[in-house]
């Protein structure tokens, strides 16, 4: 069933979206509304309208295309926990609750754009590409740069998001997070890793404004993974690399160090893989 | 498996009640399956897991308005206009309301009347209420707020407790609730050594899972009807009473389904506020809060800082403690003046200690108010002190439980305060009970950082760790602690009616039980609680089992004699040759009727009030501050991921002094529920105040446990029957959780070998290793100066203020 | 209808309903204040503590539970929701994962039950005999303050034990 009322849009294609979203310029696009509507309570944000993604068949489901997973922006987090991208799988398993990974998207928590979120420095380490859409057609972005600080994107305003791109696996991946409590936090610090063919990259999530990577944290973790470093030089590297927040769940002395011993565990498990 | 299932039946973790005193008498001897010692089912239970049950968000009534409360940005500063014209002026909107229309006295409180419903000129807190609206709806309602125009002009903010004292008072009444100083024996004497440290707890929210709600209505009388989730209705109707100048009789309170309150509902929040605004409009108004206005509106439980110097002999024998206790009590007194003795007096724990000297103040600040939680003073205490003797242990080479069990109490020990413990003392017995408990076995199952998997690769170091905690049951230095009870018995069928809250803990249960046990009835109703029945007190202090358990069971005494007697009289019988069991009446042993056919439609009435003993307050001759004591003992092994401070609590063992078990599964609720709520204040809970105002009112930043953290709990129990109380009964809500504080802090110390003098306990705090160990200094032994005068020497007099309520004739606080 | 409002129909527990509301507004604010359904809880209407679960098909897939405080109502339109009503037969019989909740005394306060033996039922379609650990990363989406959750474990053990020995022939 179509529902449209002037300020709810419930389109079942991209395009019905997109022409959704030029006739309510002050509606926000809702995915699965795990971060809209909490923000609206909140009052951490305004809208007129909501143009809600959720009939759009399009938008779910992974395919492999080209070397390339193509993962529908609309696509439950909940059905990410199978992945074949064991970075994903991991990110995607310890997001937010059992309850909110079947409404939770991966377009929803990439546009969300917090440096906290879970999938984002897996896509970040993996390398992945944006499909961006309008009513002029499709671009491709990288994701790293897509995030330009909290909250901000490049996403332009007459743009979906409508699918993730990451390069079908091969090597090692993995990610990890650090809270307060066991389950159900919002991660004080994460770190995602791949590794292919003995080249170590990886990405840090709430080590900065926006996911972090630097090519002097790759190069360290690259030489510890062949035992040409020690993991003194590699957190090293990481805390020069990384400027995370102050705040009152945690210090920032803090998150530098739980990012140097993440990272260090993260390519412990990667040499314990290729072993 | 129906409600007759013997302990046994309860999976691996039972609670077994065996008398590991040696005075100790085996419950439910004889009783009927439904009956006191029988895990029976709630009667609330059908409702409940059918999504049934009515709670107070659930209230609504014919023409309801919805009411909505405007709440101060500013921890401290003058109003210095209000204009409600445009408010007022909305369509939908009924009634905009401030202190100017308060038609009654404009100050409540439960222990000082210092409180303005709604702010007086000026606002002391952030969140505090400043007008309260009534419209059509929510969105209205709403928009009411924010027509509202307010102009402050900010003061500046008390907000460091340590400067209160000293700093200009916030408050027409100054800026300390009490000042406690006392001192007994001689409070220099040394040991060989002393150890000394500061402990700070943060502020705990009761985070109960409903958040407030009420309906209030006009009543033909002229007065003022509520449905609200409180813990003390009685309370609750003299605070309306004062706000709207209605006298008792006109304001008609019930109780609405309560989701959780542990404290948290002793003190009015929306409860004036709905019957001013159903007064005002002449329409029912329902109130409901949000969850972060449940943090701004309800009471937290004190964050504090206290000091701490124990002095023992080379045997760990305590010769003498020095404490000292700061704790931060917010904008308005609340409990505050009666939280703070409870935390001073019982910094000696569940040991001996005939030296010392103690003092404490809770003071007045710009930081949200707090007031009773779960607990009520006692984890800051057992917190401070458990961590002294860990220290001492430490300092002596001793291990943890050697060193308490030398210093456990006994029964005959005089406490700190002057108060004998004449009641089974069992302290000995709890540590013992607790060192038998199996360890865990096998592999753990969960590692630090849970989902996150943060711990693979690196290190997880396993702690074991003890703490033994003494808790005072019921209300306090005179505060009268009493309840009523009205039971009748028509065919077998039981009503019990007390002014007892039912908020989660099974009281409901508890008195089925007794009225099944004691009269043989078949079925069993619990009215709603109303204010048509005497007060019951608070539903806080673990107190209700002891007082309206005691109420309801000599009601029922009572209505069973009536029957017996008339049943004597009809087949010309000795009464005292008639005994019921399981439902049925027996003359000399021998059945003769069953209570439901014994008198066809005659209904035997009682109404019964019980009141514990008279107590006083700390320094009085009578050296009976407290109706009575629970005793806990805790074992938490705990995996700790020390690089990134991640903990795991794998499992707790507990033993506890319960007297006697009433019911072994609303027991192990009790404990498992308690722990898991200490655990959180040890690991996690922190009510973030910056500049007076809390930064994470929700429960995305504030985090309670969940289900993978909470651990494995084994529990068994010491039953030795508290005297006076029916079948021996004794408060058992709040030792688990004073326990659990110490005892996770503990094992995390044992684990990673820091001093962690704070809790929570950051991960940074372990991470970095954050805070200070405690001083230890070998000292040349000074044996008490004999010329001391034996006893309690208080040694400033305690705030006047303190007694006001009492005087009144007022309920007392908890 | 004004023009901040939307009207769509949605079925609950088999029921039919019109709906009218504020665009914004949550499937539980509906349920509950619209349409007077009140079996699914307000904890914190952010997601967190789950006691609003409900089983609902969205026209986005299989039906699954969700936190009703999450979804903007209208994403329902023409769907289906199956609220605590729905477990448990009719004249109010309890569902085995129910009364195991009552049997273990997995229910105190009882705010957060409809929630849990929502997401536990969920569970045991799936998964007849979870470990605990199973059980545990399965409910982690809800929250209890009053239980500690070790009776609330149990419940779950003893419904899946139950559900077992009835199937065993
Ligand atoms: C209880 C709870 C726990 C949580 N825990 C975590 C956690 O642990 N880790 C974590 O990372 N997140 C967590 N979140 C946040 C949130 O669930 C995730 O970020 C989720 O992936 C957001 O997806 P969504 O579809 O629900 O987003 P929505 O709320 O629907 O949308 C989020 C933003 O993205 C925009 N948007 C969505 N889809 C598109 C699109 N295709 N094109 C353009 N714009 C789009 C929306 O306009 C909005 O600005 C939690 C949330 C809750 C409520
Ligand atoms: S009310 Fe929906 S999760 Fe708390
Ligand atoms: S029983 Fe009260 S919150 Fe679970």
């Amino acid at each position: 069933m179509l529902l449209a009322a002037p300020c709810f849009a419930l389109p079942e294609t991209v395009g019905e979206a997109l022409t959704a979203l030029a006739d309510r310029p002050d509606a926000i696009v809702v995915a699965g509304g795990t971060e809209v509507m909490p923000d609206l309570l909140w009052r951490n944000r305004r809208a007129a309208g909501f143009v809600s993604l959720r009939r759009v068949g399009a938008l779910r489901g992974t395919t492999t295309v080209g070397g390339e997973l193509v993962i529908g922006a609309g696509t439950p987090v909940a059905a990410l926990t199978g992945a074949p991208d064991a970075g994903l799988r991991a990110a995607a398993s310890s997001l937010g609750t059992p309850l909110v990974r079947t409404e939770a998207t991966i377009g929803g928590n990439v546009v969300s754009a917090l440096p906290y979120r879970n999938l984002l420095p897996t896509l970040l380490a993996g390398g992945a590409t944006l499909e961006l859409t309008s009513a002029t057609g499709t671009r491709v972005v990288p994701f790293d740069g897509f995030v330009t600080a909290p909250g901000r994107t490049r996403l332009a305003e007459d743009e979906l998001l409508t699918a993730v791109r990451l390069p079908v696996p091969t090597g090692f991946a993995d990610y990890a997070k650090v809270g307060r409590r066991n389950a159900q936090f919002v991660a004080t610090v994460s770190v995602a890793i791949t590794c292919r063919d003995g080249a170590v990259r990886l990405a840090f999530g709430n080590a900065g404004p926006t996911p972090l990577r630097a090519d002097a944290v790759d190069t360290a973790a690259t030489a510890l993974f062949a035992h040409r470093a020690t993991a003194e030089d590699l957190r090293a590297a990481v805390a020069a690399a990384v400027d995370p927040p102050e705040d009152t769940i945690a210090s920032a002395a803090y998150r530098r160090h739980a990012l140097g011993v993440l990272t260090v565990r993260l390519v412990t498990r990667a040499q314990g893989a290729a072993a | 498996m129906n409600g007759g299932g013997a302990p046994s039946g309860i999976g691996g973790r039972t609670p077994s009640s065996s008398p590991l005193a040696g005075s100790g008498r085996a419950s439910g001897r004889g009783q009927a399956h439904s009956g006191i010692g029988s895990s029976v089912r709630r009667p609330d239970g059908p409702a409940k897991v059918r999504g049934e049950f009515s709670y107070a968000g659930d209230l609504a009534a014919e023409g309801m308005l919805i009411g909505d409360t405007l709440r101060s940005p500013h921890p401290h500063a003058r109003i210095t206009r209000i204009d409600l014209t445009a408010a007022r002026a909305l369509p939908g909107v009924h009634a905009v309301l401030t202190a100017d229309d308060v038609p009654g006295d404009l100050h409540v409180g439960l222990t000082l009347r210092d409180e303005p419903v709604l702010a007086d000129r000026v606002v002391r807190y952030a969140g505090e209420p400043v007008a309260v609206v009534a419209a059509v709806d929510a969105a209205t309602a709403r928009r009411a707020l924010r027509a509202i125009e307010v102009d402050y002009e900010p003061l500046p903010a008390l907000t460091d407790p340590e400067l209160a004292r000293d700093a200009d008072p916030v408050h027409p009444d100054g800026n300390v609730y009490r000042h406690v100083a006392y001192s007994c024996g001689d409070p220099d004497a040394r040991g060989v050594v002393t150890v000394e440290n500061t402990y700070r707890i943060g502020m705990q929210d009761p985070a109960f899972l409903a958040p407030e709600a009420g309906l209030a209505w006009p009543t033909p009388d002229g007065g003022v009807a509520l449905d609200v989730a409180t813990q003390w209705l009685h309370s609750d109707q003299r605070q309306i009473g004062w706000a709207t100048g209605l006298p008792p009789e006109k304001v008609h309170l019930r109780l609405a389904g309560v989701g959780g309150a542990f404290g948290g509902r002793e003190d009015v929040t929306l409860q004036v506020h709905a019957c001013l605004l159903a007064l005002a409009t002449g329409r029912p108004v329902k109130v409901e809060y949000t969850r972060e206005e449940s943090f701004l509106a309800h009471r937290q439980r004190h964050p504090g800082s206290i000091w701490l110097r124990h002095s023992a002999d080379a045997d760990g024998r305590i010769v003498s403690v020095e404490g000292r206790v700061l704790l931060d009590g917010g904008a308005y007194a609340s409990t505050s003046p009666v939280v703070i003795t409870n935390t001073v007096t019982l910094l000696q724990g569940p040991y001996r200690v005939d030296n010392g000297r103690f003092e404490g103040w809770s003071v007045r600040t710009n930081n949200p108010s707090c007031g009773a939680m779960r607990g009520f003073g006692v984890p800051q205490a057992a917190f401070a002190h458990e961590a002294q003797l860990d220290a001492l242990a430490s300092a002596l080479g001793l291990d943890p439980v050697e060193i308490r069990l030398r210093n456990a109490l006994q029964r005959g020990d005089v406490a700190t305060f002057g108060q004998r413990f004449d009641a089974p003392t069992p302290v000995r017995e709890v540590i013992e009970g607790v060192a038998r408990l199996p360890l865990p076995e096998g592999p753990a199952r969960k590692a630090p950082g849970g989902v996150g998997r943060s711990a693979e690769g690196g290190t997880v170091r396993r702690g074991i760790g003890y703490a033994v905690s003494i808790k005072n049951l019921a209300f306090s230095e005179g505060h009268v602690d009493e309840s009523t009870a009205e039971v009748s018995l028509c065919d077998g069928h039981a009503t019990v009616h007390t002014a007892c809250a039912e908020v989660g803990q099974g009281f409901v249960t508890v008195a089925e039980q007794v009225a099944r046990t004691v009269l043989g009835a078949s079925t069993v109703e619990v009215t709603q609680p109303d204010t048509l029945v005497a007060s019951a007190g608070s539903t806080s202090a673990s107190r209700q089992t002891m007082a309206s358990g005691t109420a309801v069971h000599r009601a029922c005494l009572a209505v069973r004699d009536r029957l017996l007697g008339r049943l004597a009289r009809a087949h010309g019988l000795d009464a005292a040759e008639l005994t019921i069991a399981d439902g049925v009446v027996c003359a000399a042993g021998k059945p003769l009727t069953s209570v439901a056919a014994a008198a066809p439609g005659q209904t035997f009435r009682a109404t019964e009030h019980f009141q514990h003993p008279d107590t006083f307050p700390l320094g009085s001759p009578e050296a009976r501050m407290y109706v009575g004591f629970g005793f806990s003992a805790q074992r938490a092994v705990v995996d700790v991921d020390v690089e990134l401070g991640l903990v795991t609590v794998v499992q707790i063992a507990s033993c506890q002094d319960v007297g006697t078990v009433v019911n072994p599964t609303q027991l192990l609720g009790q404990i498992e529920g308690g722990i898991v709520q200490g655990m959180g204040l040890a690991l996690m809970e922190e009510v973030v105040v910056i500049d007076g105002r809390i930064t994470n009112p929700d429960l995305q930043d504030y985090l309670i446990p969940t289900i993978v953290d909470a651990p494995e709990i084994v529990s068994t129990y010491v039953t030795d029957p508290e005297p006076g109380m029916p079948h021996g009964w004794k408060g058992v809500g709040e030792p688990p959780l004073v326990t659990a504080v110490p005892v996770v802090a503990a094992a995390v110390r044992a684990a990673t070998g820091l001093p962690l003098p704070a809790v929570p306990i950051r991960p940074e705090h372990i991470a970095l290793g954050i805070g200070a160990p405690p001083t230890v200094t070998w000292t040349t032994p000074r044996p008490p100066d004999p010329s001391r005068p034996p006893g309690v020497v208080v040694d400033e007099e305690p705030d006047a203020a303190l007694g006001t309520m009492a005087e009144e004739g007022a309920p007392p606080g908890p | 209808m004004t023009p901040d409002e939307v009207a769509f129909e949605l079925t609950v527990d088999g029921v039919r309903h019109e709906v009218t509301a504020r665009w914004s507004e949550s499937l539980l604010t509906v349920l509950r204040d619209r349409l007077g359904v009140r079996g699914p809880k307000t904890g914190c209407a952010h997601g967190r503590c789950g006691a609003c679960a409900v089983r609902a098909d969205l026209g986005d897939g299989a039906p699954h539970v969700l936190c009703a405080c999450l979804v903007p109502a209208a994403t329902a339109a023409g769907g289906s929701v199956a609220t605590i009503a729905s477990i448990g037969g009719p004249d109010g019989e309890l569902s085995d994962v129910q009364e195991a909740f009552l049997a273990e005394g997995a229910v105190q306060c009882g705010i957060c039950t409809a929630g849990f033996v929502t997401a536990a039922t969920e569970l045991l379609e799936t998964n007849p005999d979870p470990t605990r650990t199973e059980i545990e990363a399965a409910l982690y989406g809800n929250l209890c303050r009053c239980t500690g959750y070790g009776r609330i474990v149990a419940a779950v053990e003893a419904a899946a034990r139950t559900r077992r020995q009835q199937e065993a022939p």
